[in-house]
């Protein structure tokens, strides 16, 4: 696995001024006043996307039949797009939230930036994982091209149910806040862990299924 | 001691194209898979190395069934696959950290030596490198980490003359590294495989059609030109395989020896690899 994650750096050390680029973006969002959450989740998904074009690359000029020669399992190629995802989300959340938070204590210096500023920054590493979860199994089962495809629908379907959803619940006049009144009877740290430990299971269960995808593929 | 690869009536069906091949490797020994387009060799090489899974048989490596292999059982194969290689995204100086965590006995100064002996830049992308430098590292990749087996489809295709003998000249001292190392090679070009292999298989429309070592296939094996009258009196017993011609008959014999000492008028000529792929796949 080890291989696999040198393989992946070095792939992504190729792109050294499209960083150097998002980085001086991410300052110049977080200058920005009330754009420091955009500054952290910008950075953080933008790299965590470069994960899903390390798929890309291995498939580039049939790649796979090759890599797949070498000696991992399949099982150890799914689970190290996880790694990477990861390392590289984590990576990117530290930097931006580092940069975004200096912005923000400076705005903000009254206010307490461990429960105030940081859960937020959590809750969007949460996202993150999340969106790893969707997006790299739509990648390994229908590869760079029809997988941006399949995963326009299946996102455009959701957010479809989800409007179609709200749509009922007012038309039967029930009002959401209410059922979600025990969030705010909850404590600030506990629903960020709360939050974590759903973004970390999503990612748990993409996994097993990415696993599965990739010990079917035929190269 | 276990072959290092033995297929036995391993079977893939594409439509209508359909697999049915067995073959083994022995240690020591270098084995060619030779065969016209779309005869079933790449579809043999992908079972062989996992890539895809087969409708029935056996294929087993180092004497473990293929689907069972661990890393460390993969540690000991090396590739090269004419369509197929490392990321053209990375260089060599990017390869070789990778190469070494991959393998536990790459062997770092011996592939940076050869690369720098076939002057392949360390820095450059390898999607710029030319076809030549291209071979040369998939080659050189497979040989720098102790491997028991290569598995080779097509390594010399699009080469030149000179770089042909460079990277067959890799395959020999490779051979010589170690008396149980084996090769499984496929390839187009009928003269690298005389020159290099021990046996080889002819497969056709997805059956192996002959197995023969390369020794006897070249010495004993002979075409034979006659005409219609000539065919007609002529004993059939060593023919192989008859092809109608505009001037008679031509006739692969696996006992050259035989028509030359008994037809005196028969036109008898040494076979070689193309001839004889010639007269299967067109002879009845």
């Amino acid at each position: 696995m080890k291989g696999l994650l040198i393989k992946d750096y070095k792939l992504m050390k190729n792109q050294k001024g499209y960083f150097i680029v998002l980085f001086l973006l991410c300052v110049v969002f977080a200058a920005r006043e009330g754009g420091e959450s955009f500054c952290v989740g910008f950075i953080t998904y933008v790299c965590s996307l470069f994960c899903i074009s390390t798929i890309s690359y291995d498939e580039f000029d049939n790649g796979n039949a090759f890599l797949f020669t070498l000696p991992f399992t399949r099982a150890q190629y799914a689970l190290e797009k996880y790694g990477f995802g990861l390392l590289t989300g984590i990576l990117a959340w530290a930097v931006g939230t580092l940069i975004a938070s200096v912005a923000w204590g400076l705005r903000n210096p009254q206010t307490e930036l461990l429960t105030q500023w940081l859960p937020q920054c959590l809750m969007l590493l949460a996202a993150d994982w999340v969106l790893l979860s969707l997006l790299i199994p739509f990648q390994l089962k229908f590869g760079a091209e029809k997988g941006r495809i399949v995963l326009l629908i299946v996102l455009g379907v959701l957010f479809a149910a989800i409007f179609a959803g709200g749509y009922v619940l007012q038309l039967l006049n029930v009002k959401l806040g209410d059922s979600f009144d025990f969030v705010s009877a909850l404590e600030k740290a506990g629903f960020t862990a709360a939050v974590l430990i759903i973004g970390a299971v999503a990612m748990v269960i993409s996994a097993l299924i990415s696993r599965g995808i990739v010990e079917k593929k035929e190269f | 001691m276990d072959n290092r690869i033995e297929i036995r009536d391993l079977k893939k069906r594409y439509g209508t194209f359909e697999l049915n091949c067995s073959l083994n490797v022995c240690p020591g020994q270098i084995t060619g898979l030779i065969g016209p387009n779309g005869a079933g060799k790449s579809t043999t090489f992908k079972a062989l190395l996992g890539l895809i899974r087969p409708d029935g048989g056996a294929v087993k490596l180092f004497g473990k069934d293929v689907s069972a292999l661990t890393a460390s059982d993969r540690e000991r194969l090396g590739v090269v696959l004419s369509d197929s290689g490392f990321s053209g995204y990375l260089t060599i100086k990017d390869i070789v950290p990778v190469m070494n965590s991959l393998y536990c006995q790459f062997d770092k100064s011996y592939f940076l030596e050869r690369c720098r002996d076939f002057e392949l830049p360390l820095d450059k992308k390898i999607k710029d490198f030319s076809t030549g430098m291209k071979a040369k590292l998939k080659v050189l990749s497979a040989i720098s980490h102790n491997a028991g087996l290569l598995v080779l489809d097509e390594p010399t295709a699009g080469l030149d003359v000179v770089a042909r003998d460079h990277v067959l000249g890799l395959l020999r001292d490779y051979m010589e590294m170690n008396e149980e190392n084996a090769i499984l090679i496929s390839s187009h070009i009928a003269t690298d495989l005389e020159g290099l292999c021990d046996d080889l298989y002819m497969i056709c429309k997805g059956k192996v059609v002959l197995h023969e070592d390369t020794d006897v296939l070249l010495g004993s094996y002979g075409i034979l030109k006659m005409d219609e009258e000539q065919f007609a009196r002529m004993d059939k017993q060593y023919v192989v395989k008859t092809v109608k011609e505009s001037y008679g008959y031509c006739c692969l014999t696996s006992e050259k020896q035989f028509y030359l000492e008994n037809y005196p008028g028969m036109v008898v000529e040494n076979a070689d690899i193309d001839g004889v792929i010639m007269c299967m796949i067109r002879g009845e």
